[in-house]
C-alpha cells in the first residue's frame, strides 16, 4: 500500500513538474509527456530500486487504461451528429489508410531488416 | 468552477459523477470479461462492447454529452499520471530496444510519419476541414498520448481519441491479411507494425501471438507516441 501511494504521488508530481516546465518554456508540448521523459531519466539514474517502488502504481494505471477512455469515447458517440459530415473521409482514412500504412511499414521493414540469426532459447 | 472540483460543487453534480463513474467501471469490468473470453478479438474490445449499452442507457434517459463529461472528470484527470507511467514499460524493455535498435528505430520513424501522412493524403479529395486534418495527425499514437497531443495542436481531443481507437481495431482485424500479403513472419516485424500503427489494440493482438511480438509491439507503441508528441506540435505550428 505504501509503495502504491508513493508511486502514485511520484507520477502525479512528475506530471505537475512536466506541466510547469512546458508552461515556463511556453511550448505546445503535453506536460504529462514531459513528465514521462523525466521519469525515464530518473529510472536511468536510480534503476531497479526506483522501478520496484513505482511499478505497482504504474502497472495499476496502465493495466486499466481502457477504463479512462469511456469518458471521451462515450461523449464522442453522444455528440455524433457534429461529425456526421465527416463520416466518408473518416471511413476512408481509417478503413483504407490503416491497412495501407501497415502494409507499407511491413514491406519497409522486410527490406531493411536482416533476418535474425537464431539464438538458443528463442521461442519459435 | 470547472474540472474535478465541479464534481463536488453541488449534491446533484456529485451524484451524477458517482453514477457516471459507477456505470463506467461496471461496463468496463463486463467488457473486459467478454474480451478475455473472446481471446482479445479486436472487434470485442471493451470500448466497443461496453460503449454500446452505456450510450443506449444515456440516450434513453436523455443525458447530454456535457453532463457526461462533467461526470467523468475524474477519469480525464487520471490520464495524466498514466501517461507519466508509460516510462515504466519503456524502461523494462530497454534491452529489447538496444538489442534490436535498427528495426525499432526504422519502424518508429517510418511509421510515425507514414501512418498520418497516408490518412491525410486519402482525405484530401474530400476537401477536408482543417480540424479534421488536425484530428487525423495523431492517428497512430496510443490514445493516452493522442489526447494531450491533440489538445496541444488545437485538435478536438475526443475526435482524435475516437480515430485512434477505431484505427487500433481496424489494424487488429486486418493484421493477419497484411502480414500474409507482405510475406512477413519475423516476430520483431509483426510486433513493431502492430504496435506502431495499431497501438494498444494492436499490442493486445501481438501479445496473443506470443511474448516476443508482444514485447516489440509495446516498444513500438511507446516510442511512436513519444516521437509524435515531440514532433507533431512543431509540424502543426507550420501548417
Amino acid at each position: 500500500m505504501r509503495d502504491l501511494l508513493f508511486g502514485f504521488a511520484l507520477l502525479v508530481g512528475l506530471q505537475l513538474a512536466g506541466e510547469a516546465l512546458v508552461r515556463a518554456l511556453a511550448i505546445p508540448f503535453p506536460g504529462a509527456v514531459a513528465g514521462m521523459l523525466m521519469l525515464l531519466v530518473l529510472l536511468a539514474i536510480f534503476g531497479e530500486r526506483l522501478l520496484a517502488r513505482i511499478a505497482r502504481a504504474a502497472d495499476l494505471l496502465l493495466r486499466n487504461l481502457t477504463l479512462l477512455f469511456f469518458g471521451p469515447v462515450v461523449a464522442l458517440v453522444l455528440d455524433y451528429a457534429g461529425f456526421m459530415p465527416w463520416a466518408a473521409p473518416l471511413a476512408v482514412a481509417i478503413g483504407i489508410g490503416t491497412p495501407l500504412a501497415m502494409l507499407a511499414l511491413a514491406l519497409v521493414l522486410r527490406w531493411s531488416v536482416p533476418p535474425e540469426s537464431p539464438r538458443a532459447g528463442d521461442e519459435p | 468552477m470547472s474540472g474535478v472540483l465541479a464534481m463536488f460543487s453541488s449534491v446533484p453534480a456529485f451524484l451524477v459523477a458517482v453514477a457516471c463513474l459507477a456505470a463506467c467501471v461496471l461496463a468496463y469490468l463486463l467488457g473486459q470479461r467478454l474480451w478475455r473470453r473472446l481471446h482479445h478479438h479486436p472487434l470485442a474490445h471493451p470500448l466497443v462492447t461496453a460503449t454500446i449499452p452505456l450510450v443506449a442507457v444515456l440516450f434513453a434517459i436523455d443525458v447530454p454529452a456535457e453532463q457526461w463529461r462533467a461526470g467523468t472528470q475524474l477519469l480525464y484527470w487520471l490520464l495524466g499520471p498514466t501517461i507519466v507511467a508509460i516510462a515504466v514499460p519503456v524502461y523494462r524493455q530497454r534491452r529489447t530496444v538496444l538489442h534490436a535498435a535498427r528495426p525499432v528505430l526504422i519502424a518508429v520513424v517510418v511509421g510515425a510519419i507514414l501512418s498520418p501522412l497516408i490518412a491525410i493524403l486519402l482525405v484530401l479529395p474530400f476537401a477536408p476541414a482543417h480540424e479534421l486534418l488536425l484530428a487525423l495527425a495523431p492517428k497512430s499514437v496510443t490514445s493516452a498520448i493522442a489526447f494531450p497531443v491533440a489538445q496541444a495542436i488545437g485538435a478536438n481531443p475526443e475526435l482524435a481519441v475516437g480515430i485512434v481507437i477505431v484505427t487500433g481495431i481496424v489494424g487488429g482485424i486486418v493484421a493477419p491479411w497484411v502480414f500474409r500479403a507482405a510475406r512477413v513472419q519475423d516476430a520483431r516485424i509483426v510486433g513493431l507494425v502492430l504496435g506502431v500503427v495499431a497501438h494498444a489494440v494492436g499490442t493486445a493482438r501481438a501479445i496473443e501471438m506470443g511474448h516476443k511480438p508482444g514485447a516489440f509491439a509495446g516498444v513500438g507503441l511507446a516510442l511512436t507516441g513519444l516521437l509524435t508528441a515531440l514532433l507533431l506540435p512543431l509540424v502543426a505550428a507550420l501548417l
